[in-house]
């Protein structure tokens, strides 16, 4: 009976830990393909942002690394899958990067630009009261 | 960086060891591409500059690298393609993220560009202002000036006009003066220079040149003088004379009134004729009392042109002697006279004389020419024009 016992609670045992690896697996699958989902979601917004084509060898990369991982997922082949993803964040966080640095080097330019038209104008204007003060002391000498 | 697990990590390390001694065995394979590539990435100029700045990112990025270099010599391919991207993307992210902060340090130094400039545009456009406003009320100034200036030599170019032309003008009222004396005939060569020297004071005057205008009617004005200095006196003898014969004329005329006279212009004057019968008895000296209506006419006449003198002349014919005659008429003119002075005549203006038989004006073989050759003149002498 006791013996009967302790194979019952073995076995009892085993159960839960079968039903609780099987849950905790199932959790994290999930979590992964959440995770996939949102990086998804932001290659499609990277797509959406990059009009001029400025990343695009990137982006295929991530589409590529994401299909990778969802194909790992799909096969339960987790510590594969969240290779790639690390991948794919890595790359998101990259692409992200260029994206902004294209965007702030083109803020600086023509912000750059801007400052440009000002110092031209500013000359200008620096040449005509030059010119102005030159016929200025034209005329006092002359004796206005 | 998220590390693999712990058995992950117990089983590198087993194969760390074990490639440790196969490396001492043998030596270590050559880089794969992708590790070739990050090296050579992170070798580049900026990398100093991205270990500074972004200390983090080159800290996991170097982990990935050594990891892929070590899987690599562990000839663990897949892995250390994975570890050398990831070791990639890290460093390329901090690449792109050091750009940023480039081009954000880039913006805020444009921005402070633009900063200084708007600063400086403001300063400048001030000064450009003010000076602008003084140069516009200078150049006002000077345009008024100029215009004052214009104004002022317009005025006294018309000033030099009128005078070229006053003078001009008078220089023409003189050649019309000169013209009307008949310069023509009485001084043609200083009226052709006159007029020549006239003509060029007014085609200076047209063209402009008011000065020269004015220097030349002052020669035109002496050429024109020079010509009436020649031409007046004659004109002034000419129109004297004219007037005289008008006179002349005119008392000629008048003297039908003096009752059985005949009248004519002679060169020396008007003489009015009367026969002798008319005043005296033949060869007398005493006037008829008949002979007194006769003369009161000429008095009247007399009277009338008081700018002639008078010779009362008595003639006669040649019967007698000659002293005879002449005694006679001398008497018949002394009578004559007196009675015209009796009328009121100023004796001054009068003298007479007895001619005898000296002038006979018809024969005296005849009757009727000896009583036509005993008269009484009374002559109204000409007078000299040039006097």
């Amino acid at each position: 009976m006791k013996r009967t016992l302790s194979q019952l609670g073995r076995v009892t045992a085993t159960a839960i830990l079968g039903v609780g690896l099987t849950a905790g697996l199932a959790f994290g699958n999930a979590k992964v393909q959440e995770q996939l989902t949102q990086y998804t979601v932001k290659a499609q917004e990277f797509d959406a942002q990059d009009k001029d084509n400025l990343v695009v060898k990137e982006r295929g990369t991530l589409r590529a690394w994401l299909n990778e991982a969802q194909g790992h997922l799909a096969k339960d082949d987790i510590d594969e899958c969240k290779l790639a993803l690390d991948r794919v964040r890595e790359q998101s966080n990259l692409i992200s990067a260029l994206l902004t640095q294209s965007e702030r080097e083109q803020i600086a330019r023509s912000t750059h630009e801007k400052a440009d038209d000002l110092e031209q104008k500013l000359l200008k204007i620096k040449n005509e009261a030059i010119r102005l003060e030159a016929r200025k002391a034209e005329l006092e000498k002359a004796g206005f | 960086m998220k590390m693999r697990n712990r058995k992950t990590i117990t089983l590198r390390l087993a194969g760390a060891t074990l490639a440790l001694a196969t490396a001492m065995a043998c030596s270590a394979p050559p880089k794969t591409q992708a590790i070739l590539d990050y090296e050579a990435m992170r070798n580049q100029e900026q990398a100093k500059t991205v270990q500074e700045r972004f200390p983090e990112l080159f800290k996991k990025s170097e982990g990935y690298y050594r990891e892929g270099l070590e899987f690599h010599n562990d000839g663990d391919e897949v892995e250390a393609l994975h570890s050398t991207r990831m070791a990639t993307i890290i460093w390329r992210t901090a690449v792109a993220k050091n750009r940023i902060r480039e081009a954000d340090s880039s913006t805020a130094a444009a921005q402070n560009r633009i900063r200084n400039a708007q600063e400086s545009i403001e300063l400048a456009t001030k000064r450009r202002d003010d000076a602008d406003v003084v140069v516009k009320r200078m150049e006002r100034l000077q345009k008024m000036q100029a215009e004052m200036a214009q104004q002022q030599a317009a005025l006294e170019t018309q000033k030099k006009a009128k005078k070229a032309t006053d003078k001009i003008n008078n220089v023409l009222v003189k050649l019309k003066e000169a013209e009307a004396m008949d310069a023509e005939r009485h001084a043609p060569g200083e009226l052709n220079k006159a007029r020549a020297s006239f003509q060029n004071a007014r085609d200076a005057l047209t063209a402009g040149k008011f000065q020269e205008a004015e220097g030349l009617a002052d020669m035109a004005m002496k050429d024109v003088v020079a010509t009436m200095t020649v031409a007046k006196p004659k004109y002034d003898v000419e129109q004297k004379t004219r007037a005289i014969e008008a006179r002349l004329k005119a008392l000629q005329d008048a003297s039908s009134s003096v009752p059985t006279a005949s009248a004519r212009i002679a060169k020396r004057g008007v003489e009015v004729s009367l026969l002798e019968q008319e005043l005296f008895k033949r060869k007398k000296v005493k006037l008829l009392s008949d002979g007194g209506p006769v003369l009161d006419q000429v008095v009247k006449l007399a009277k009338d042109f008081p700018e002639f003198k008078i010779l009362v002349e008595a003639h006669t014919d040649n019967y007698g002697r000659a002293s005879s005659n002449l005694t006679t008429t001398n008497g018949q003119a002394q009578a004559v006279m007196s009675y015209l002075i009796e009328g009121g005549l100023s004796p001054d203006r009068m003298t007479s004389i007895g001619q005898g038989e000296e002038v006979p004006i018809h024969p005296n073989n005849t009757r009727d020419g000896r009583s036509q050759n005993r008269r009484v003149n009374i002559v109204f002498l000409r007078p000299s024009a040039e006097g």
